[in-house]
């Protein structure tokens, strides 16, 4: 808390929007009550269908087509937006009230330079001339970290990468010197190393401009570090609102406990499985009665169906800036003590090394069961990409790039990078999706870039792909029997008969109701297509399954469901995986043993436990220092990893990751760095580790 | 993400059960309702008044070129000079009879049987035509696609009318060569449109998934490729119907169509021009009313399908 | 931007290669062949033997197709089997007022369309959009000899506003001089123009109101006015700057009709007249022009579109 009392920017009650389409009416936002004082951040927190981003749009009545604000009260500095007229309003948007959207690709004229669309609210709010908007425009980029500021005032959006989109984003909303920031889901969209950028940029300028921030977001982690205090949203009502701390260690609300469990965590125990939240997020138009988590939560009693509760709390009177409240009729104890759960110690040395060779071959000294049965030999991939010069010539995207590793026999590796670092082709190499430029595939010893026809056809059967996006992996137009059984009625396994049958047993083995079979993808939700997903991965009892971040578009109730459920089978069927994703946490739960990637390169691969106890490679570490996690004690850590990804088009030389590096010295851009061993199947390849590499002669350099 | 946006995909119909669910059950789902795509689309495209509306029109149409004649008989072959030039509602010419004396409303009726038999008939192959060549294009990509699509633009850079009045003044034209033609010039705009949606088709992780599993390139193609884009293949046939008829008819119209005595709106349009300032307008309007209504509701039931199709692919 | 509109320089002469071998094919197809083409209907069987044998007419076709080619490159396109002209130099007078209804009809159907579509698209499903939609229809399905006809009947002959017939005399200048005489060609020509263009604009501008940059515009405090014309527009336009040279084929065909509707002496009608009289070196000759015109104006076209959109023009950095 500041000394001096800070005054109220936002005052919001009872705040209530609906949409009308047609004849149906759907509430989004039901009543809802905050206050914001200046220089604080308030966290508005929330799932698919809470409404937490509706909230944000009321605020200004940005709402979409159909959309009402119906009732309730927005004061700012005391004046109520909602009683203005469009023309007054639209006085204060850009100029009081900033607002930062999710995907700045979108967000951001296509046709109109830079310069222009920063300069335009100043035009318009402070009636400045071109020169005076020119000048105060420049002001704004450098104020928020864009390089090159002068050149970037001509460009156009598409010609800047995403975090700097965003910052430009930050300062179209700044422009104006706003009292208050609305930053609807502002890094969603982006990389993690650039996330912690954006998001620190956001608490700096938030301190220099004292200006109230509103940060709305799915991400609990997000919320635990970077916010003075959240509230919980839930079908359109806040369900738990407490300073940050509080609600973090003393939470009451199921809602909240479960969330903050579905949450897979780094410092937590992976052989636990994850609390999974049932079913998914209710659909505004169709609320169950009473409570809408009841049907959901665990301490659900009869009364739940009956009752709306209220938020009620700690303190007398409503809405108190530092009380706690929150809307169940059953709340958790909240003597439980969260801080204190058990969880292993992030920096923890691992257990002494065994001497291995200061030189690396990733032939790792695991059990004696542990084959390798997919090996990666000196991997490179490479896409053409027209350059769009005045002769074509094709430009080289390196998308892979001398990779080498080899994952074993019943275990889940774990391939971690960011957009662009080649994880996802290295799958789709390993699936035969894609040939290599250079390099071998080897699955059970056999060459598979040298498979063709019939041979090629037949092994696929050992090898499956889950894909990303569960709207575009099926089918509209099929049932979801049919897109089940397709790969069984290419391979011509079984009679129809059969297929059927076993169509029948991978539907149950998922968790989906029978009449599954029958139905359309349009009828199920993400989590229910993700499974479907799964299902048809393993039609053809595959004996590798390459999972390309199967759970990132999911919401983290669900997210939960389908890591647990992607264990069970992958137990029941002695399963092989290869996770891909972006999120550590996520591959750290299921993963074995975890390889990181930049830019087309290995930089580190260790066991789970070592690699988190102790990343040798910098990047590995900033990447974990980056991921925000929903813990009360946790420290809010800078970003490490400065700057913007490098171009796969022309790489910087030497140690590619020099250029983000905190740690990068000369060296760096002569040499490639070469993988060396820091303990038993523990490699990086850096110059200036972080920890200092085992040798052959067991004692330390 | 916004969640609620009308048509927002991430918003799921079903929901979880009321019933409690026990701490066991945690990863089961007992969601999804189900409901017939045809049925809905039905009832979006019924909700499309103009597509209603084309429906209707083309209905109609159709019954009055083939039923009409049945009900209503006139001789369309013999001239008869003593009844030429009688002007409408006179008493067994409701609609008068032209300079040879056949009575215009039959004329009418049998006139418009050539239209839409030629016009159904080239834009059937024209689709099926165009549709393949389109998705192979686009599936299979290459040097193939290069070569196809700059045929195809060669073709499409001269004006298909032109080049059915180049070959209507070498070639006496029949009704076979007149659809083979028409078709052979039309298919062409559906080839470009077809290949437009293969190309980001062809994209979808679940075309893909067909490698995956082993299959060949030709079940991702007919199995999938071609499923999903029907609703561009039956729009564009749609507007193929509207387009033929209209080429058609200007073919008659310049007299390079199929000649007298056989009937044909077109051709009913030209020997009317001579008879304008004459004030004989009943040669010339009725042809004319009935040329553009048939486009027309082709049109509207094209444009009604189209709003269908995007309104239920955002669903 | 260099570099793509080089590729479809490229592409476009290509594509006329494409344009000359079907015009090619379709000579072949001639009753006499190209002989009678060069030598007139007159021509007796023993000149016609002389004249492949001289031109090397027995020789493989492709060479024949090169000569050929060779011909047209140098501007010569045969003669006219009816009028004493080459069908070069009969082009050349017709080209230009042909070239004078098209481009203002295209002009005007863009300006009148674009401005309607924009209407249609921020007062959706009012009553403007839905009466304007369907007159629209109509003229966009009357074929555009009906179309003409009624003008004529309405405004020549019922009333005697404006004449049936455009100028005769054969400068460019002249014709345009008499803007009376051109309104009705031009009205016939624009009219299906319009209703396309307004169609095509209209739903452009709907897509676009639903983009992410509308709203972060709204949030930045831009009125619907200046949303519109500012930052709407330009994004709206480049799908119909596409649609321009889509739209030429079917300009091109109109012209054929529509100037043999109000007899207006330009190369449409030069066709039609060549036509019906079977003079197919003049037939042919137009045929080719033809495609080169609409290729010629599909570059146009893209270069256009390569200037407004900035994604083409600039490369990511």
């Amino acid at each position: 808390m500041r000394g001096e009392p800070s005054e109220t920017v936002l005052e919001v009650s009872g705040l209530t929007t609906r949409f009308r389409r047609g004849s149906r009416t759907v509430t989004a936002v039901d009543s809802v009550s905050f206050s914001v004082l200046r220089g604080e951040c308030v966290g508005l927190v929330g799932e698919s269908g809470s409404g937490k981003s509706t909230v944000a749009l009321s605020l200004t009545r940005l709402l979409p087509a159909g959309g009402r604000v119906e009732a309730g009260s927005v004061r700012l500095n005391g004046r109520d937006l909602l009683a203005l007229d469009e023309a007054a309003l639209r006085q204060i948007r850009g100029d009081e009230v900033g607002t930062v959207f999710q995907d700045p690709m979108s967000a951001l004229n296509p046709t109109m330079t830079i310069g222009r669309q920063i300069m335009e609210p100043l035009r318009l709010h402070r009636h400045a001339s071109s020169a005076q908007a020119r000048a105060r425009a420049l002001e704004v980029l450098e104020l928020c970290g864009v390089p090159r500021p002068t050149e970037r005032l001509a460009s156009y959006p598409h010609q800047l990468s995403g975090g700097l989109r965003q910052r430009v984003m930050i300062a179209i909303a700044l422009a104006c010197e706003p009292r208050l920031l609305i930053a609807d889901e502002p890094t969603t969209a982006l990389d993690v190393s650039i996330q912690a950028q954006i998001l620190d940029l956001i608490e700096d300028l938030r301190e220099r401009l004292s200006m109230a921030v509103i940060l709305i977001t799915h991400d609990l982690g997000v919320v635990a570090t970077r916010t003075d205090r959240v509230m919980v949203m839930y079908a359109g009502r806040i369900v738990e609102r407490a300073p940050t701390a509080e609600l973090l260690g003393r939470l009451r609300h199921p809602y909240t406990e479960a969330l903050i469990e579905a949450v897979p965590r780094l410092d937590r125990d992976r052989r636990q499985p994850l609390q999974a939240i049932p079913g998914h997020p209710p659909d505004p138009a169709q609320l169950p009665s009473g409570c809408a988590f009841q049907p959901r939560c665990r301490y659900a009693q009869a009364e739940c169906t009956d009752v709306v509760p209220v938020l009620g709390g700690t303190t007398a009177g409503a809405a108190a800036p530092d009380g706690h409240e929150w809307s169940c009729l059953h709340p958790v104890d909240p003597m439980v003590d969260r801080t204190r759960a058990p969880r292993v110690a992030v920096t923890e040395p691992p257990p002494a090394p065994a001497p291995a060779p200061a030189t690396a071959t990733v032939a790792d000294t695991a059990g004696p069961d542990a084959e390798e049965i997919l090996v990666f030999e000196r991997l490179s991939k490479s896409f053409t990409v027209s350059s769009g010069g005045v002769l074509p010539r094709p430009a080289q995207l390196r998308a892979v790039s001398d990779v080498s590793f080899a994952v074993r026999r019943g275990e889940t590796f774990g391939l971690v990078g960011e957009s662009g670092s080649g994880k996802t082709t290295i799958g789709r190499m390993a699936v035969a999706l894609e040939r290599p430029s250079d390099g071998r595939v080897l699955w059970d010893g056999e060459d598979m870039s040298r498979l063709r026809g019939r041979d090629l056809r037949g092994r696929r059967r050992d090898l499956q792909l889950v894909y990303q996006d569960p709207y575009a992996a099926l089918d509209p137009r099929r049932t979801i029997g049919a897109s089940i059984g397709e790969p069984l009625a290419i391979q011509r396994i079984g009679s129809r008969a059969q297929r059927r049958e076993r169509v029948r047993e991978l539907i149950h083995e998922v968790g989906l109701p029978p009449r599954a079979l029958d139905s359309h993808p349009h009828d199920f939700s993400g989590g229910q297509r993700q499974r479907v997903g799964l299902a048809r991965a393993l039609a053809l009892n595959p004996r590798l399954v390459v999972a390309d971040e199967p759970v990132s578009a999911l919401d983290v109730s669900v997210q939960a469901q389908i890591l647990n459920l992607m264990r069970r089978l992958q137990e029941r069927h002695s399963l092989t995986y290869v996770l891909i994703s972006h999120d550590l946490s996520v591959v750290r739960y299921l993963s074995d043993r975890i390889g990181v990637m930049y830019l087309g390169k290995l930089v580190e691969v260790a066991p789970s436990e070592a690699l988190f106890a102790q990343p040798a490679h910098p990047y590995t570490h900033g990447l974990m220092r980056a991921i925000p996690q929903p813990d009360a004690v946790a420290a809010r850590s800078r970003a490490e990893i400065f700057g913007e990804p490098p171009s796969a088009i022309s790489p910087p030389s030497g140690c590619r990751f020099r250029t983000r590096c905190p740690l990068a010295q000369e060296l760096c851009a002569e040499v490639e760095p070469e993988l060396r061993s820091f303990g038993p199947g523990h490699v990086a390849a850096c110059h200036f580790p972080l920890v200092t590499p085992a040798t052959a002669d067991g004692g330390d350099r | 993400m916004s969640e609620f946006e009308p048509g927002a995909e991430r918003l799921a119909p079903g929901l979880v059960t009321a019933e409690p669910v026990t701490v066991t059950d945690h990863d089961v789902d007992h969601t999804g309702g189900d409901q017939p795509w045809l049925f809905r689309s039905l009832r979006v495209f019924a909700a499309n008044r103009l597509a209603v509306v084309g429906a209707v029109i083309v209905i109609l149409l159709v019954a009055f070129c083939y039923i009409g004649p049945l009900v209503y008989h006139t001789d369309q072959i013999s001239t008869n000079l003593q009844d030429a030039h009688l002007g409408p509602f006179t008493d067994g010419h409701p609609l008068g009879t032209d300079e040879l004396g056949h009575d215009v409303l039959g004329r009418l009726m049998v006139g418009g049987q050539t239209s839409i038999e030629v016009g159904f008939a080239a834009a059937a192959l024209a689709t099926v035509l165009g549709t393949a060549v389109g998705a192979i294009a686009g599936y299979f990509g290459g040097i193939l696609d290069a070569l196809l699509m700059r045929i195809v633009d060669g073709f499409m850079a001269i004006p298909a009318l032109f080049i059915v009045i180049v070959l209507g003044t070498i070639f006496q034209p029949t009704k076979g060569l007149l659809i083979v033609v028409i078709a052979g010039l039309s298919w062409l705009i559906t080839a470009r449109l077809v290949r437009g949606d293969t190309l980001s088709l062809r994209t979808r992780d679940y075309v893909e998934a067909v490698r995956l599993s082993g299959g060949s390139g030709w079940r991702a193609v007919v199995g999938h490729i071609i499923p999903n884009a029907i609703g561009t293949i039956v729009v564009s046939g749609t507007f193929q119907v509207a387009d033929a008829i209209l080429l058609l008819a200007s073919l008659d119209f310049l007299g390079l169509g199929i000649p007298p005595p056989a009937a044909s709106w077109g051709q009913m349009l030209s020997s009317g021009i001579n008879y304008v300032y004459d004030g004989y307008w009943w040669l010339i309007i009725p042809p004319g009313v009935a040329i553009s209504l048939v486009v027309l509701g082709f049109n509207f039931l094209g444009d009604g399908l189209r709003d269908a199709l995007d309104v239920r692919l955002r669903n | 931007m260099t570099g793509y509109l080089l590729r479809r320089v490229a592409q476009g002469i290509f594509v006329l290669l494409i344009v000359t071998l079907i015009v090619f094919g379709l000579l072949q197809l001639l009753p006499g062949g190209p002989a009678r083409a060069v030598l007139g209907s007159r021509a007796t069987p023993q000149l016609i033997a002389a004249f492949n044998q001289q031109n090397g007419l027995n020789r493989p076709i492709f060479v024949q197709y090169g000569v050929w080619l060779g011909h047209l490159l140098s501007g010569n396109l045969g003669w006219s089997y009816n009028q004493s002209q080459s069908v070069a130099s009969l082009i050349t007078e017709r080209l230009p007022k042909t070239l004078a209804l098209t481009i203002t009809s295209v002009v005007l159907a863009l300006l009148v369309g674009v401005i309607i579509g924009t209407i249609q698209a921020v007062r959706r499903n009012k009553l403007f959009d839905y009466t304007s939609t369907t007159i629209g229809f109509f003229f966009y399905s009357f074929p555009p000899f009906f179309l003409g006809l009624l003008l004529v009947i309405l405004f020549a002959v019922d009333i005697h506003l404006l004449p049936a017939e455009a100028s005769q005399s054969s400068s460019v200048w002249a014709i345009l001089g008499d803007p009376r005489a051109l309104v009705l060609p031009v009205l016939t020509l624009a009219l299906g123009g319009v209703a396309l263009f307004s169609r095509y604009m209209r739903s452009s501008v709907i897509d676009n109101l639903v983009q992410d940059y509308v709203r972060t515009a709204q949030s930045k405090g831009v009125g619907q006015v200046r949303l519109l014309m500012v930052h709407v527009l330009r994004n709206a336009l480049l799908p119909i700057v596409t649609l321009i040279g889509l739209f030429l084929p079917v300009l091109l065909s109109g012209a054929v009709v529509v100037e043999s509707v109000f007899n207006f002496p330009g190369m449409g009608l030069l066709f039609w007249n060549a036509a019906t009289t079977r003079d197919y070196p003049t037939e042919l000759g137009v045929t080719v022009l033809v495609g080169v015109l609409t290729v010629a104006g599909s570059l146009l076209a893209d270069v256009l579109y390569a200037v407004l959109d900035p994604r083409v023009r600039y490369v990511r950095q």
